[in-house]
C-alpha cells in the first residue's frame, strides 16, 4: 500500500523535474510506455492518437482514484488504452520514457466545418487538426455513411440530409480510398450476388463473414489502435461477436465489451505500474498475446505486453494483420495525396456490357461536369433483346476514382425499365475506362455489368458485338470503338492466320462491320483485332463447334418475400445459357474451356433430392421458361407443406437448348510412332486434318444471318443444370443510402 | 482404384458413363455459395450446414424473435439491444402476423 501511495509523489517529483513544455507536451500518462511501432504507417503509439487533452485533465494524484472509474467515460477508449501498454512493461521504465518528447501524432486533418460542427462535440479536434477516431481511419462513401447512420441511431446526431452528403462527401474524399484499396472491396460496394470470399483469410473470415461481407472490412484503412476500436465497438453493440472474435473468458470487471468497459482493467492494471496509467487499458493489446485477449489490464502489467503479431484471440490475430496490411497510410494513398485532382470526366464514353438474360449491351454516355467532382449523365443504351434506352442521372467522384451515381429512365423510354439505377463504377488508372455495375431490386440483385471507355479522340477498338465466330464465308463481325476515319478499308483490319477481311463497311466513327472469310484450318482460340497501328482487344473467339452448355449463374440465389402486404422484399434471380467449347485442352468442364455466347434455351425447374419426401420444387417459384428470369414464391409459413415451412428449398434450374451447330472435324488420326510432340499438331486443334470429309452433311443451317458456313452444321439439343437456392428472407437492410441521391 | 482399369468395350462405356456423371455432380455438389453483397450467406440464417435449407428454423417465424431478442444474427434479424429496440411492437406472434413483420433500415 506504501508504495502505492507513493507513486504520485514519485511522478510529480519528476514533472517538476522537466522542462514545462515538455510535461504539457508530453503528460505524464501517456506516451511513455509506447511499444515499437509495428508498421511504418501506423501510428506508433496509443499515445499519438490520443488527444492529448484525456490525460492532462486527469492530474496524476486523481488517476489512481479514477482507475476504476472510467466506465463512465464517453467511449472512445483512446485514452484508456495507454494504461494497458504500460501495464505490460515494467514499471521503472515508465518513469524513464514518461520524459521522452512526445511524437507528433499521424493522421489526417479534418478542415470541414459541418463535420467539425457535428462530430467535434464527441470527437475532440487537437491543435494539431487531428480529429480523434475520425482522424484516423479511411474508408469508401458506403462506410462512411453507415458511420453516419450509427451516430444517428446511437447518440441522438441530428444533421439535415444536406449535411449529411456534404459531411460523406468531405469524408468519402479526404478520408477515403485510393484506387487501389478501392478496388480490392469494388465487389462489395457493386453489391454483386454471385462471388465468393472462400480463397479469404480463414482466420479473418471466421472472425468477420458469418455477420457481413468481408468487402466491407477490405473498404477500410486504419490504424492500428482504430483497428482495436473497431473490434470493441462490435463487442459493444453485438455481444455474441466475442465467440466469433475467439475471446474465450469475459472480463471480470463486467464489462468486457465497449470503450467504457476499459476503465475496469485499466484499474487493475495500475496495479503494476502506479497511477501513472490509471485510466485504462486497451484490451486488444494485452489480447495480441495471449488469450487473455481483452483483460490486458486486468491481469497486470509486466507480464503481458505483446505487439500485435500473433497470439491473443482470432480477432486480434486478424486485427495485427490488417494494421500491417491496411494501414492508414498507404503508398498510394501518399501518392494520391500529392498528385490529387479533379480528372476531366466530361464528354463521351462508349457502354459495353452485358445483362442477364438481357444479353450484350451497347450504348453511349454522355458525361458533363455540373459541379465539382458532380456530374450530370445521359445513357443510350440498346440491349440484346432488342430494347432501346435512354436514362438520365447524376453522378459522384469520391477520392477521385470511385464514382457513386444513380439514374432514371427518360421520358421516351418503356416502363418496364427499372425506375431507379445505382451505380458502383471504378476509373482505371489511366482514366480512361470505368468498369462497375449499375444494380436495382430489393436486394440490389438486378444489374448490369458494364464498361465505358473514354473517346479520346483517337481510333480505339473496344469489344466486337460477335464475341464468336465458327469457320464460314462472308461471317460479319461488328466492331464497337472510337474514332474510325472515313477512309477505312478492309486492309486496315487484321484478325490473324486465317481470317481474311473481304469487306468493312463504315456506320459512323464508332460502329464498324467487317465481312471476314475464316478458313476451316484457322486456328481456333481468341483473336486480337488491330487496325493499322491500334492494338486492339482480344475481341473474337475462332470455334469449330459447341460442346456443352453451361448454365450461369450455377448457383443462384434468390429470397422469398412481398407476401400479403409484407414489406419484405423478394429477392429476383436470372439465368442464361452459355455454348461452351473443349478449349485447348479438348476436355469438357475444365478451367480453360470457351464461353462462346449466350444461347437460348428453355428453362424449367426440378428437384434437388435431399430427402424421399423432398418437394420444394412446387413450392419455391416459378421461373420463366424463354426467359430464365426466377420469381420466388411469398414468404411466411406455408400451412400447405410439413411443419408450416416457409416456401424455401433446393432445386434444379435445368436449361434446354436446340441449336445448330458445325460438325466437328474427326481428330486426324495418330501417326503410328508417336514421337514425343506431333511435328505441327502444336496448338492441338481439332480442326486441322481434312476436316471435309466427314461424312454427316445434314442440313446446312446458317450459323448468322449472311454468314455461309462451310461446314456442315447438326441440330443438338444440349441440357445444362444449374443449381439454385430459395431461402429466407432479411430483416435488416445495412445499406440502404437515403442520402445519395446525388 | 488407380490400378484398375476397363478392359473390354462395355467397361470403357460404363467408365465414361461415370465418369461423365461424376463431372456433372461435381459441378452440383461443389457449391461455390454465393454471397450477397447486401447480404450474408451465413450457415444457420440462409443456408443449413450442408448448404441447403432443410436444416433452417421451420418456419423461420417461429425462431425470430428468439434471433431478435438474443442478437443471435445481428445482421440479418433486427436486434433487440442496441439497434432496433421496437422492432417487434407491430408484430405478436409473427407466426400468425408475419406479413406484419417489419423491415429494418438500421
Amino acid at each position: 500500500m506504501a508504495s502505492r501511495m507513493s507513486w504520485p509523489l514519485l511522478v510529480l517529483g519528476l514533472l517538476l523535474l522537466l522542462p514545462m513544455d515538455v510535461v504539457a507536451q508530453n503528460p505524464p500518462t501517456g506516451g511513455s510506455q509506447t511499444p515499437p511501432p509495428t508498421t511504418q504507417e501506423t501510428p506508433p503509439t496509443t499515445t499519438q492518437e490520443t488527444p492529448p487533452t484525456t490525460t492532462q485533465e486527469t492530474p496524476p494524484d486523481r488517476q489512481e482514484r479514477s482507475r476504476g472509474e472510467g466506465r463512465g467515460e464517453r467511449g472512445d477508449g483512446q485514452g484508456r488504452s495507454r494504461g494497458g501498454r504500460r501495464g505490460r512493461r515494467g514499471s521503472g521504465r515508465g518513469e524513464q520514457e514518461a520524459s521522452a518528447p512526445k511524437k507528433p501524432r499521424k493522421g489526417i486533418k479534418v478542415t470541414d466545418p459541418v463535420v467539425i460542427q457535428h462530430c467535434g462535440g464527441c470527437h475532440k479536434v487537437g491543435d494539431d487538426g487531428l480529429m480523434s477516431r475520425v482522424s484516423f481511419m479511411r474508408k469508401g462513401p458506403e462506410g462512411w455513411e453507415m458511420s453516419l447512420k450509427r451516430m444517428i441511431r446511437h447518440h441522438d446526431m441530428k444533421f439535415s440530409p444536406e449535411e449529411a452528403r456534404q459531411m460523406i462527401r468531405y469524408l468519402a474524399h479526404q478520408h477515403g480510398l485510393a484506387r487501389g484499396e478501392a478496388e480490392r472491396s469494388l465487389y462489395d460496394a457493386e453489391r454483386r450476388v454471385h462471388w465468393s470470399e472462400e480463397d479469404k483469410d480463414q482466420d479473418l473470415r471466421r472472425t468477420c463473414a458469418p455477420c457481413h461481407t468481408l468487402g466491407r472490412v477490405f473498404a477500410q484503412q486504419r490504424s492500428g489502435e482504430e483497428w482495436q476500436h473497431l473490434k470493441k465497438m462490435h463487442m459493444a453493440f453485438f455481444p455474441n461477436t466475442s465467440s466469433q472474435f475467439g475471446e474465450r473468458r469475459r472480463s471480470r470487471g463486467g464489462g468486457d465489451w465497449g470503450g467504457g468497459g476499459g476503465s475496469t482493467r485499466g484499474g487493475s492494471s495500475t496495479r503494476g505500474e502506479g497511477s501513472t496509467r490509471g485510466e485504462g487499458s486497451t484490451r486488444g493489446e494485452g489480447s495480441t498475446r495471449g488469450e487473455g485477449s481483452t483483460r490486458g489490464g486486468r491481469t497486470g502489467s509486466s507480464s503481458r505486453g505483446g505487439s500485435s503479431s500473433g497470439g491473443g484471440s482470432r480477432a486480434d490475430r486478424v486485427l495485427a494483420a490488417l494494421t500491417k496490411s491496411q494501414p492508414l497510410f498507404s503508398e498510394e494513398w501518399e501518392a494520391w495525396q500529392i498528385h490529387e485532382r479533379e480528372v476531366p470526366l466530361a464528354g463521351f464514353w462508349t457502354v459495353i456490357g452485358h445483362e442477364v438474360s438481357r444479353g450484350e449491351i451497347r450504348g453511349t454516355v454522355e458525361i458533363s461536369r455540373t459541379d465539382q467532382e458532380t456530374y450530370a449523365t445521359v445513357w443510350t443504351l440498346e440491349f440484346g433483346d432488342g430494347s432501346r434506352v435512354r436514362r438520365e442521372g447524376r453522378g459522384v467522384m469520391y477520392a477521385g476514382y470511385s464514382w457513386r451515381g444513380r439514374s432514371r429512365p427518360a421520358a421516351e423510354t418503356p416502363g418496364t425499365e427499372p425506375a431507379e439505377l445505382r451505380e458502383v463504377m471504378l476509373l482505371s488508372a489511366d482514366w480512361n475506362t470505368f468498369k462497375g455495375r449499375c444494380f436495382h431490386g430489393g436486394y440490389s440483385e438486378l444489374g448490369m455489368d458494364v464498361t465505358l471507355h473514354r473517346h479520346t479522340g483517337s481510333t480505339q477498338i473496344f469489344a466486337s458485338d460477335e464475341p464468336a465466330i465458327a469457320p464460314a464465308k462472308g461471317a460479319e463481325v461488328v466492331l464497337r470503338g472510337t474514332g474510325f476515319p472515313a477512309d477505312v478499308v478492309s486492309k486496315d483490319f487484321h484478325l490473324g492466320a486465317g481470317v481474311t477481311v473481304t469487306d468493312v463497311r463504315r456506320e459512323n466513327n464508332t460502329k464498324v462491320t467487317l465481312v471476314v472469310d475464316i478458313a476451316k484450318d484457322a486456328k481456333l482460340g481468341k483473336r486480337r483485332i488491330s487496325f493499322r497501328a491500334i492494338r486492339g482487344p482480344e475481341a473474337v473467339t475462332l470455334y469449330d463447334t459447341v460442346d456443352y452448355i453451361k448454365v450461369t449463374p450455377g448457383e443462384g440465389f434468390s429470397r422469398i418475400g412481398k407476401g400479403g402486404k409484407g414489406k419484405i422484399p423478394k429477392q429476383y434471380e436470372r439465368f442464361e445459357a452459355w455454348a461452351m467449347h473443349r478449349g485447348p485442352d479438348k476436355k469438357l468442364y475444365t478451367a480453360d474451356n470457351w464461353q462462346i455466347k449466350v444461347v437460348d434455351a428453355k428453362w424449367r425447374l426440378d428437384e434437388f433430392s435431399i430427402h424421399e419426401y423432398d418437394d420444394d420444387v412446387k413450392y419455391v417459384g416459378e421461373i420463366d421458361e424463354d426467359t430464365g428470369f426466377f420469381t420466388p414464391a411469398i414468404d411466411g409459413p406455408n400451412p400447405k407443406r410439413r411443419w408450416n415451412a416457409n416456401n424455401i428449398g433446393n432445386v434444379y434450374v435445368v436449361a434446354e437448348a436446340k441449336l445448330a451447330v458445325p460438325v466437328r472435324p474427326p481428330e486426324p488420326k495418330k501417326v503410328e510412332k508417336p514421337k514425343a510432340d506431333a511435328p505441327e499438331g502444336g496448338g492441338g486443334d481439332g480442326n486441322q486434318g481434312g476436316g471435309n470429309g466427314n461424312g454427316n452433311g445434314g442440313p446446312s443451317v446458317a450459323v448468322s444471318a449472311a454468314a455461309v458456313p462451310i461446314v456442315a452444321l447438326e441440330d443438338k439439343v444440349f441440357k445444362a443444370h444449374g443449381h439454385l437456392l430459395v431461402t429466407v428472407p432479411l430483416y435488416v437492410m445495412w445499406e440502404r443510402y437515403d442520402w445519395d441521391h446525388r | 482404384m488407380k490400378h484398375l482399369f476397363a478392359v473390354n468395350q462395355k467397361a470403357r462405356m460404363i467408365e465414361g458413363i461415370v465418369i461423365q456423371k461424376a463431372q456433372q455432380a461435381h459441378a452440383m455438389m461443389a457449391p461455390d455459395p454465393p454471397f450477397g453483397c447486401t447480404t450474408m450467406f451465413s450457415p444457420g440464417w440462409e443456408v443449413d450446414s450442408s448448404g441447403g435449407t432443410h436444416g433452417l428454423c421451420t418456419p423461420i417465424e417461429r425462431d425470430l424473435y428468439d434471433c431478435y431478442h438474443t442478437c443471435y444474427w445481428p445482421a440479418q434479424v433486427p436486434d433487440a439491444l442496441t439497434n432496433s429496440p421496437n422492432w417487434a411492437k407491430s408484430c405478436g406472434a409473427p407466426v400468425n402476423d408475419w406479413a406484419s413483420i417489419d423491415l429494418v433500415f438500421p
